[in-house]
């Protein structure tokens, strides 16, 4: 909807935004159950690219493991609704906790290279998965639900919860936005493309990806946390299964690696996929596999990409284009 | 607990089997096959079908399944990785990854969500031991660590002692110059893989020999595979065989620990090591680093 | 027997080689010379295949090989020897040489005729190549080269880093290979070695060819003037 109301102008694509996320508010409180529901799925899934896509797209680093921040997003949410914190302060603080543990993390994983990076952050998700199969709260795989989410009425509960995912999803954008614009943003598209640019720009390529691997791990929890609320039970398994990596791989590569629309693209366009094929079964992740490394392999800026250069269509600067020209300036 | 540690490297034979052709790969191609997993359980599920539909043996289903593997690594090198390469070192992790991806559900698809084994077309090998010192031992797992030692030893001197080695060795230390002196790199890429993929299908037929498997097994035995050649150093396929004991061994002491403990001693171990790399010396904690210049070493660009 | 047409060569947007045509001919021996970062290096692998040709036509023995993979150019008996050597350190020099023979190119070089011809090298033949001094390494090298039988040898700075007495060494195998008849394209910071080395001298500057003459016909003074160009700047760098 957004790509058709809105033009090569960015002050278009604010105005559009804008106009569509008060239409998406007021959708709260019209809207029917389940598109309600539908749509809240759709946000998790805008999030989940957009963070796979900060670290990877921008960030060069292909991590095979971001459900260990999606699960525990949810099982800290648990965890902290337990000791009596009301649900949806739990989901914001859980993913604040799990953007904390993130940083150490991040410091002994950003040593590693490429596919290195990509499978040890595998093994932290079973690392994590299994830690958390411990807690007794959790009962093994059998898992456990929300119950504080009862205090609200299912209508309510509902609402609450669509908007909680909306807004995070928009703040998630917008601080998106602004991450890729600062300074530290622009010249991570440089460490992306020449590790030595970057250096050349006088940017600490590892402080810059540290704050993306950061910022990838808190929205990813968050994500998780509001999956929790809307499916209301966690069975460890679901959560912290690679399969969501998957998605938001296939997202990230068919809407456009490395784009800020792409993930937004790849998101509606996985959700319009899963609406209409998830009842062929595993046919449909058998394609979703094969488009994903079709799009990587021949595709490999995705369909927005392939949008941008055929139309010169840029709905949303983010300063990569400027960064080209910074980088050429600076080759010797 | 003697007998545990005798069980946790008969498995570790097993995981070196499945380690080696991902660290052979690693270090001819320096690609990290995300399908690793998925292409030794695609090997099983072939054997195991060769098995029960022509009554063999699962060992000469194997010798027939090896040639297919072979042909399948390299047309992975030609249609998938020398693409993906050119386009720097991420799209192979994501190419092979939806690769996985693709060969999961499919196996999952033909073959449904029954678990499958093996074991019951060797009759009483799966099962026999032999008594020794009061302790029983598999012969199977045996078979599967001798296995192990036999490949990995037949790889190695295939690559210190045979000009193809001599090439693959070059091709791995600076492709470009191995080009101007007259190595068809694709050549030497797609035999690598080749030779890769057939160490995978005696992993698979392992697996499937010493116990079971369905059609998402894989990503467990991607995941041994690399912890196995992370803890062996990456750099010596020696190294890989230690990393698969000892991985083992750390596995089953972490089951002694606690009853959920063994997948996560593996992993524990596998941090170590990793953690050990990156802050120490990084060649301190590695096999490479102990064992020295007994193990060989596929030369390689360390920058 | 070699035919270059308006090559380009390019370092992603940095034309490194701009229209650059050369002909060689059978048993010729030419020198390039030029001042640090003309292009010779690049032209030179562009030639032997180690990076691609942007533009322009590359003909070797009347075949078209501007895209051939540089096996391919090794298998018509096209070799190079490359600046700084890039041995296979960790491998022997028996090693190293026979890795030239991958290409088992008819002719009368193999392992005794280059142990032969760099004597040196008999003694070490299983050390480790990145243990070597420089000259044995320049010697494997150029012994690697000649494992293949080329018909056209480029050598790439063979005297750089190596003693007045071992250049005298490395220059006397080459003599005796040119005097053999084969082709030899070679770069030399040295003139005076360069041109009495060599029957024709090639200068290149920011790329381009700005020099084609037989060393007979021309002199030092020329040389040194079209290897400057007009930029004063590099003056202290090649003296
Ligand atoms: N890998 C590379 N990437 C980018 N630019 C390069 C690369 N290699 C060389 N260049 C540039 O190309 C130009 C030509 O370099 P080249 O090595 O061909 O020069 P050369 O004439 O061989 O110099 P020298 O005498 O120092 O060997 C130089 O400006 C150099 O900076
Ligand atoms: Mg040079």
């Amino acid at each position: 909807m957004k790509i058709k109301r809105s033009n090569a102008y960015s002050m278009a694509t604010v105005i559009g935004a804008s106009l569509l996320f008060v239409a998406l508010v007021s959708a709260a409180f019209v809207a029917s159950d389940n598109v309600l529901e539908r749509l809240t799925v759709l946000f998790v899934y805008v999030i989940l690219a957009a963070m796979w896509n900060t670290l990877a797209g921008f960030g060069g680093l292909v991590s095979i493991g971001q459900q260990l921040f999606f699960g525990l997003g949810a099982y800290a949410t648990i965890r902290l609704a337990d000791f009596g914190i009301p649900p949806f302060v739990a989901v914001l603080m859980a993913a604040l906790l799990v953007g904390l543990l993130s940083w150490p993390i991040s410091k002994f994983m950003l040593h590693l290279k490429a596919a290195e990076f990509g499978i040890g952050m595998w093994v932290l998700a079973s690392v994590g998965h299994l830690l958390v199969n411990l807690d007794p709260l959790i009962q093994g795989e059998t898992g456990t639900s929300l119950i504080s989410l009862n205090v609200y009425q299912i209508e309510t509960r509902r609402v609450l919860i669509y908007l909680a995912a909306l807004i995070s999803m928009v703040g998630l954008l917008i601080g998106l936005f602004y991450l890729l614009r600062s300074k530290a943003g622009i010249a991570m598209q440089a460490i992306r493309d020449n590790e030595e640019a970057a250096d050349s720009i006088g940017v600490d390529a590892q402080t810059v990806k540290k704050w993306f691997f950061i910022f990838a791990a808190f929205g990813t929890a968050l994500a998780g946390a509001l999956w929790l609320a809307q499916a209301s039970s966690f069975q460890p398994k679901t959560y912290f299964s690679v399969q969501w990596t998957a998605y938001m791989i296939f997202m990230v590569l068919v809407g456009g690696i490395g784009r800020f629309e792409g993930a937004i693209l790849g998101a509606l366009l996985f959700f319009a996929v899963e609406t209409w094929f998830a009842a062929t079964g595993v046919w449909y992740l058998v394609g979703l596999g094969a488009v994903a490394v079709l799009c990587s392999l021949f595709l490999p800026k995705g369909l927005w990409g392939a949008i941008e250069s055929r139309l010169g269509l840029r709905l949303i600067p983010v300063g990569y284009q400027v960064t080209d020209e910074t980088l050429k300036s600076h080759k010797p | 607990m003697i007998n545990s540690l005798v069980q946790a490297i008969l498995l570790g034979g097993y995981y070196a089997l499945i380690a080696c052709g991902l660290a052979f790969m690693f270090q001819v191609m320096r690609i990290i096959n995300l399908a690793h997993g998925s292409l030794a359980i695609l090997s099983a599920y072939i054997v195991w079908r060769i098995t029960d539909a022509l009554a063999f043996s699962p060992f000469v289903s194997m010798l027939i399944v090896l040639p297919i593997m072979a042909l399948i690594g390299w047309l992975l090198q030609r249609v998938i990785l020398e693409r993906a390469s050119k386009g720097g070192e991420l799209l192979p992790v994501l190419t092979t990854f939806g690769l996985s991806i693709v060969i999961d559900n499919l196996l999952f698809q033909h073959f449904g969500a029954n678990t499958r084994s093996l074991a019951s077309y060797v009759g009483d090998l799966s099962w026999e031991s032999y008594e020794v010192f009061g302790l029983w031992i598999g012969k199977l797992p045996v078979i599967i660590l001798c296995t192990a030692i036999v490949v990995i030893g037949g790889l190695d001197l295939l690559l210190r002692f045979t000009p193809l080695g001599r090439q693959i060795r070059a091709t791995a230390f600076d492709p470009e110059t191995a080009g101007l002196v007259g190595i068809d790199a694709r050549k030497i890429a797609g035999i690598s893989a080749a030779i890769a993929m057939m160490t995978v299908g005696i992993s698979g037929t392992a697996l499937g020999l010493r116990g079971t498997f369905d059609a998402y097994a894989g990503a467990p035995q991607l995941l041994f595979a690399f912890e196995a050649t992370i803890i062996g150093g990456a750099g010596s396929l020696w190294g890989v065989f230690f990393g698969g004991i000892i991985l083992a061994i750390a596995q089953s002491v972490g089951a002694l620990i606690h009853p959920q403990g063994f997948l996560l001693g593996g992993h524990f171990i596998f941090l170590t090591f990793l953690f050990a790399r990156i802050y120490l010396n990084r060649d301190f904690f590695t096999l490479r680093h102990w064992l020295g210049k007994k193990t060989t070493k596929v030369e390689q660009h360390e920058n | 027997m070699l035919s270059a047409k308006n090559l380009d060569v390019r370092y992603g947007q940095f034309r490194a080689v701009r229209g650059v045509s050369l002909e060689v001919k059978q048993g010729e021996t030419i020198a390039l010379i030029g001042a640090n970062g003309a292009g010779k290096s690049t032209l030179l692998r562009a030639i032997a295949g180690a990076l691609p040709i942007y533009s322009g036509e590359l003909s070797f023995k009347h075949k078209v090989i501007t895209h051939a993979a540089s096996c391919d150019r090794v298998k018509q008996g096209l070799s190079l020897v490359p600046e700084g050597r890039r041995l296979f350190t960790e491998m022997t020099i028996e090693e190293n040489l026979l890795l030239g023979k991958t290409i088992n190119r008819a002719g009368d070089w193999d392992l005794d005729r280059v142990f032969d011809t760099f004597p040196n090298l008999v003694k070490r033949r299983h050390a480790k190549a990145g243990s070597l001094s420089g000259g044995e390494q320049q010697a494997t090298a150029i012994g690697r080269a000649l494992m293949s039988n080329p018909e056209l040898l480029i050598l790439d700075e063979v005297s750089l880093g190596l003693s007045p007495l071992v250049v005298d060494q490395v220059y006397a195998s080459i003599e005796k290979l040119r005097d053999a008849g084969t082709t030899i394209i070679l770069v030399e910071q040295a003139l005076d070695r360069a041109i009495a080395f060599a029957k024709r001298a090639v200068c290149m500057l920011e790329g381009r060819i700005v020099l084609d003459k037989l060393t007979a016909d021309t002199n030092r003074h020329e040389i040194t003037e079209a290897y400057f160009g007009l930029q004063q700047s590099a003056t202290q760098e090649a003296s």
